[in-house]
C-alpha cells in the first residue's frame, strides 16, 4: 500500500513540474537564478526530495537519498541495489534518467562527454543554461 | 658520493611498473526487454546506455588515480566504444587497444558489460598479463576464470589492499628482470667451486627463471684497477685503458673515509685501513657505472687465497654494506641465490638487508653447543640463553639501513674483518631491536622454490668483536624444523626487518616458485 502511495505522489509530481516547464518556457531566455530555482524544484520533485536542494550538493549524494527515500532503505546500502551488470551503480543510473528527462523538459541536448563531468547541482544548471544560450543562438533568438 | 657516479647507475628500485587502464564500452543498439536486458523507459535507450558508460568510466579513472601506488606509472587510458549487442568485434577497436603495448607491463581492464570474448582476444594478442576491475563482483570470477583457464596470466582487483600488494609483487618481478649484476669470477664455472657451492647450479637457468643478467670480470684485473696507476698500464690489460682509482677518486675516497671514522660509536681501524676498504668500494661504484649494473657479487673465498686482498690490505665486506645502503643489492661469496633473495627482499620491503650463514642455536643444559661462537661473551649469552627455538645469522656485513632508505642512518661501530688490523666491517647492535619481525629469504639451486622464514630478533653476538662475527639470533616457530629446510635450500639467508611472508607467497605464485616456510 505504501508502494502505491509512493508511485501516485511521482506521478502528481510529474504533471507539476510540466506544468512549472511549460509556464516558464513562454520566457526563450530566463536569468541564470531563475533558471537554477527551475531546474532544483525539478530535481526534488523527481527525486521525492521534502526539500529544495542547494547549488552545492552532489548530484550522486541527492540520487542515493531520494533511493533512500523511494525503497525505505539505509543510505549505505543504496551502491548494493543495482539492476544491472553494467557496473553502474544506482546513483549512476538515476543522475542519468533524471538528465535524460531535464533535456526533455528543456528541449536541450547535453554533449555525450560531457554528462559525468556534471557532479552538482550547479554544474548541472550550467551546462543547461548554456545548453538553452546555444540553442537560442541557433535558432537566432535574444 | 660523486653525484655523476651515483647516476649512471640505475637502480633497480627506480623502476616503475607500467599499468595502462582499458575501457569498453559495451552498449545496446536496440530498446527491448529481455533475459539479459532489465529496465523500462529510457534506460532501455541507446542514449542511456552511452551516458552511463560515461559515468563508468569516469568513475574507473577516478578509482584507478586514487588507489595507485607510488610505484605505478599510470599510462594514458585507452577506451574504445563500438561494442554492442550485435557481438562483433572491430578490428579497428582492437588496434586502438594494442597501440604501444609494448609500453605497459600491465592492462587494468573493465568494460560496461558482456565482452569476454574481447578480452581473450586482446590477451591472446598482447600477452600482458590483466588485471580485472569491476564493481560487480560475479564479473570478476567469470572473466578470471575464463583466462585462467586458457593460461592466460590475469588478477582480480576486487580489494584495493590486496590489489596494491599484487602490483608490488609484478614490480619486484619487472625488476628482477631488469637486475644486471656485476660479478668478480676467479673460475670459469656458474658456481665458485671455493665460494656458495649451495647457490644456483646454472646462471642460464637463473636467467630464464627471473631474467637476472650476470656480467662476470675477472678477479685479478678488478684487483689490478685497485692501484693508482696509468689506466692503460695494468699487468693483466696491457695498453687498455681501464676504470683505475685515480687522484679525483681519491679526494673523494678520504672523504668518505672520514665520514665514516667520524660518524662511528666506536672505531678501533687505523685511518689506512680504512681508506684500502674505502678504495674497494669506490672501484666497485666505478665498475657497476661502467658495466651499466645495478648489483653486486664476488667471491671472497676465492679472491682470499690469492692472496691478493692481504696485499691490498682490504677486503669486500664494507663495499657491500655501502652498496646495500644505497639500494644497490650486494652479496658475499659470489652466493647468487642470496643476490637475488636480497633484489626481491629489499625491494619489496624498502630497506637494506642483511645476510649470513644461518643455523639452529643449539643450547644443551644452559650451554651452547653449536655453532661454535667460543668468543661469545657472557653478557651477550646470559641474555638469550632460556629462550627457545633460537636461530642465527652472521656474517660481516651489518649496514646502517636496515629500518628502511627513508630513515637515518644507524649508529655503528667500525671495526676490523683481519685480526691484524684492515678489512673494515660496519658493525650493528642487534639487541636494540628486541622482538622487531624479521624475515629471511633464499631461492634453491634449481631456482623452483623459496625458504621463506619469520621471526623476531632477540640478541645479538659479536658487535664487540673483529671478524666474520656480526649475528643477529631470532626466534622462530620451531627452529629444527626451519634448520632441516634448510637442507634443500643452503646455508646463506638474506634478512630484513619486517614480516613479508604474505607478500613473499604471492611473489612466490606469480613467478611460478614454490614457496616453503618456517
Amino acid at each position: 500500500m505504501e508502494r502505491e502511495i509512493i508511485l501516485k505522489r511521482i506521478l502528481a509530481s510529474k504533471s507539476e513540474s510540466d506544468f512549472l516547464f511549460q509556464a516558464n518556457l513562454q520566457h526563450k531566455l530566463m536569468p541564470r537564478e531563475d533558471l537554477s530555482l527551475m531546474i532544483r524544484i525539478f530535481l526534488a520533485k523527481k527525486f521525492l526530495l521534502e526539500r529544495i536542494p542547494d547549488e552545492t550538493e552532489s548530484i550522486y549524494d541527492l540520487a542515493e537519498e531520494s533511493l533512500s527515500l523511494l525503497l525505505k532503505k539505509d543510505v549505505s546500502e543504496i551502491n548494493e541495489l543495482q539492476s544491472g551488470c553494467s557496473g553502474a551503480t544506482s546513483a549512476m543510473a538515476k543522475k542519468v534518467l533524471f538528465l535524460m528527462a531535464l533535456q526533455r523538459a528543456l528541449n536541450i541536448k547535453f554533449a555525450e562527454e560531457a554528462v559525468a563531468d556534471i557532479r552538482t547541482v550547479e554544474s548541472m544548471t550550467e551546462a543547461c543554461y548554456h545548453a538553452i544560450l546555444q540553442q537560442n543562438k541557433e535558432n537566432g533568438g535574444a | 658520493m660523486n653525484e655523476k657516479l651515483c647516476r649512471m647507475i640505475h637502480r633497480g628500485s627506480e623502476i616503475k611498473l607500467n599499468v595502462r587502464p582499458i575501457f569498453v564500452d559495451f552498449t545496446h543498439d536496440y530498446v527491448y526487454e529481455g533475459p539479459c536486458r532489465f529496465g523500462k523507459g529510457d534506460s532501455l535507450t541507446p542514449e542511456y546506455d552511452k551516458m552511463v558508460n560515461g559515468e563508468i568510466y569516469k568513475g574507473f579513472l577516478a578509482v584507478t588515480k586514487a588507489n595507485m601506488p607510488d610505484f605505478v606509472n599510470l599510462l594514458e587510458p585507452v577506451r574504445v566504444k563500438q561494442y554492442s549487442d550485435d557481438w562483433r568485434m572491430h578490428e579497428d577497436d582492437m588496434q586502438k587497444m594494442l597501440i604501444n603495448h609494448d609500453e605497459a607491463d600491465l592492462i587494468l581492464w573493465t568494460s560496461s558489460g558482456r565482452d569476454l570474448q574481447v578480452i581473450i582476444e586482446f590477451a591472446r594478442r598482447s600477452k600482458k598479463p590483466i588485471a580485472f576491475y569491476n564493481e560487480v563482483m560475479f564479473a570478476l570470477s567469470c572473466d578470471v576464470a575464463a583466462l585462467r583457464a586458457r593460461n592466460l596470466e590475469v588478477y582480480p582487483f576486487y580489494d584495493w589492499d590486496k590489489s596494491k600488494n599484487i602490483l608490488k609483487a609484478l614490480q619486484v618481478r619487472k625488476i628482477l628482470q631488469n637486475t644486471r649484476a656485476l660479478v668478480i669470477n676467479r673460475f670459469a664455472t656458474d658456481s665458485s667451486p671455493i665460494s656458495a657451492q649451495d647457490g644456483f647450479l646454472s646462471l642460464e637457468k637463473a636467467t630464464e627463471t627471473f631474467g637476472t643478467h650476470f656480467s662476470v670480470q675477472n678477479v685479478h684485473e678488478f684487483l689490478d684497477q685497485l692501484t693508482n696507476r696509468e689506466a692503460d698500464a695494468n699487468p693483466t690489460m696491457p695498453g687498455r685503458i681501464q676504470q683505475n682509482i685515480n687522484d679525483e677518486d681519491m679526494i673523494e675516497i678520504n672523504q668518505i673515509t672520514d665520514e665514516l671514522m667520524d660518524g662511528a660509536v666506536e672505531c678501533d681501524m687505523d685511518r689506512e685501513y680504512v681508506v684500502n676498504s674505502v678504495k674497494a668500494y669506490y672501484l666497485t661504484k666505478k665498475l657497476l657505472a661502467h658495466s651499466d649494473c645495478n648489483a653486486f657479487t664476488a667471491p671472497c673465498p676465492d679472491m682470499c687465497s690469492t692472496r691478493r686482498l692481504n696485499q691490498e690490505k682490504c677486503t669486500l665486506c664494507l663495499t657491500h654494506s655501502l652498496l646495500e645502503e644505497e639500494g644497490i643489492p650486494s652479496a658475499c661469496e659470489a652466493d647468487f641465490s642470496i643476490l637475488l633473495s636480497k633484489v626481491i627482499l629489499q625491494n619489496l620491503a624498502g630497506k637494506a638487508s642483511y645476510m649470513g650463514n644461518t643455523a639452529w642455536l643449539r643450547i644443551v643444559d644452559g650451554k651452547l653447543t653449536a655453532p661454535d661462537f667460543s668468543a661469545v661473551t657472557e653478557e651477550e649469552f646470559e641474555k638469550v640463553k632460556d629462550i627457545p627455538n633460537l636461530a642465527v645469522t652472521l656474517h660481516s656485513v651489518a649496514n646502517r639501513k636496515l629500518k628502511g632508505y627513508d630513515k637515518p642512518l644507524e649508529e655503528y661501530a667500525l671495526r676490523s674483518f683481519a685480526f691484524s688490523g684492515w678489512g673494515a666491517t660496519i658493525r650493528y647492535d642487534f639487541s636494540k631491536d628486541m622482538d622487531a619481525p624479521v624475515t629471511l629469504l633464499r631461492i634453491n639451486p634449481t631456482c623452483d622454490k623459496l625458504l621463506v622464514v619469520s621471526g623476531k630478533v632477540k640478541g645479538q653476538f659479536g658487535y664487540q668483536r673483529q671478524n666474520c662475527s656480526t649475528a643477529v639470533l631470532y626466534q622462530v616457530k620451531d627452529v629444527k624444523d626451519m634448520y632441516e629446510k634448510t637442507f634443500d635450500f643452503g646455508s646463506h639467508m638474506a634478512l630484513v626487518y619486517g614480516d613479508y611472508t604474505e607478500d613473499l607467497k604471492l611473489l612466490g605464485e606469480i613467478l611460478g616458485l614454490e614457496v616453503i616456510t618456517a
